[in-house]
């Protein structure tokens, strides 16, 4: 993965603001000047179809206030990236439709809406990867300069949400912090940390659904 | 190694309390009741087991059993079957409809058929009953299976189940059949007792904040010689 930049980020203990720019308030790192490209079949990028993943054991609370809680629920180890499990439950189930939490956000626009969900991860080679990033641009056939953070389908009721996304590639060694906000359910930016080492050891044991046998992983 | 920072959201500015709705709806509020316990908890983080087998294949597709996931009252499954064969184009859905199954007994050869059975011999298919909803007031009969989420690719299809109440202890079995996709019965066996572990390790997020339902109920009557009914 490219990029050296470091990224600062201060956990408002109190929910009170401080000076640093937060996580999801980062100007996020501009696409690369190439058109935009429909990819092809199986990218690089993309969910293995034929493996059977490895699961991760990292389910836990991550952030709360006094109307919602967001808890990690599950991870799943491909070889060549990841995907993770949130949920969002609100202390009282809300009177009308289904929990109306996560609003289309046009990716690059300057204003995303208090009640997006922000998530994100902080990897510890010093990039980062949110839920507001533009991925499609940030597109090449071969890959990605970036990490990819897409959204993997959801499910909700009047008082808890279930979202599913998939991360590319696998993050490199060391802690990764996973990292969200809901600033219209009074959740300032927390995170919990995970070692990335759990998610690489499932990874190199996933299976192929075909035969049965360890998937060739990605050195 | 794994540290978790809880982050309380505290003393809101001046400002922020718009952002907050009313402490408690000022309007009087339904009658309600817990919500019952067939029904998945709504407040619950499950516990995971992890059972990655593969159950079937034939010359179309594969079908693997790839975890469970367990909380206080029942358990999830998940089921994801490949095509060996990428299917191109979106327009054309191999998979078997999910949805509400035919009241006769000729059920499509395209729907898959799930199943569980405990160890002590009762057991559960989705042909039993159409996974039109909850039925909130009627107890249904042990075990219970509930078509969960879903999600489909090209070549890739993932299912979850929920299942009420937890195992008693001893092997039980996850059956599927697919006739469309040459996938005859199959089943696995998982020792319960993963479960059963696992189910103590859920976590509640709102212990103090149980899920309800609205109550229709009848109200009460305190005496019927008189004819009087109360609130």
């Amino acid at each position: 993965m490219g990029g050296g930049r470091t990224q600062q980020w201060i956990l408002a203990a109190d929910g009170c603001h401080s000076d640093a720019v937060g996580f999801f308030d980062q100007p996020r790192p501009a696409p690369p000047p190439q058109p935009r490209r429909r990819p092809g079949p199986v990218p690089a990028w993309a969910k293995p179809d034929t493996e059977i993943p490895v699961v991760v054991d990292i389910a836990q609370p991550v952030a709360r206030s006094a109307e919602a809680m967001i808890a990690l629920t599950g991870m799943r180890a491909y070889s060549t990236g990841f995907e993770f499990e949130l949920c969002a439950v609100l202390r009282w189930a809300e009177d009308g439709p289904s929990l109306p939490t996560w609003p289309t956000h046009d990716p690059g626009a300057d204003d995303v809406p208090d009640r997006f969900l922000r998530v994100g991860f902080q990897f510890s080679d010093g990039t980062s990867v949110t839920n507001l990033d533009d991925w499609l641009a940030d597109l090449d056939p071969d890959g990605s300069h970036r990490p990819l953070l897409v959204s993997g389908g959801s499910q909700g009721s009047s008082r808890r949400y279930d979202a599913r996304y998939w991360v590319w590639p696998l993050p490199p060694p060391g802690p990764v912090s996973f990292v969200v906000e809901w600033p219209a359910r009074g959740i300032a930016e927390a995170h919990v940390e995970i070692d990335a080492g759990l998610i690489r050891d499932a990874a190199a044991r996933t299976l192929d659904v075909w035969t049965g046998e360890p998937s060739i992983v990605d050195g | 190694m794994i540290t978790a920072i809880m982050c309380h959201s505290g003393a809101m500015g001046f400002f922020d309390r718009a952002l907050r709705p009313p402490a408690r709806p000022t309007e009087p509020r339904r009658r309600q009741r817990p919500m019952p316990a067939w029904v998945k908890p709504e407040t619950e983080v499950p516990a995971v087991v992890e059972v990655a087998r593969v159950m079937a294949r034939s010359d179309r597709l594969a079908i693997a059993l790839t975890e469970l996931r367990a909380y206080s009252t029942g358990f999830s499954f998940g089921l994801c079957s490949v095509l060996r064969v990428a299917v191109s184009g979106l327009s054309h859905s191999p998979w078997g409809p999910p949805g509400p199954l035919p009241d006769d007994e000729d059920v499509p050869d395209d729907v898959l058929r799930v199943g569980v059975g405990f160890a002590d011999g009762a057991s559960v298919t989705n042909l039993d009953r159409r996974f039109g909803g909850y039925d909130l007031d009627n107890e249904p009969r042990r075990p219970f299976l509930m078509y969960g989420s879903a999600g489909s690719s090209g070549r890739r299809y993932t299912a979850d189940h929920w299942v009420w109440p937890l195992p008693p202890p001893g092997p039980m079995t996850f059956v599927v059949e697919w006739p469309a996709f040459g996938i005859a019965e199959s089943r696995v066996e998982v020792d319960a007792g993963l479960v059963l572990g696992a189910a103590a390790r859920c976590l509640d997020l709102w212990p103090g904040e149980p899920s309800m339902v609205d109550d229709w109920s009848p109200v009460a009557s305190i005496s019927e010689s008189s004819g009087a009914t109360a609130d």
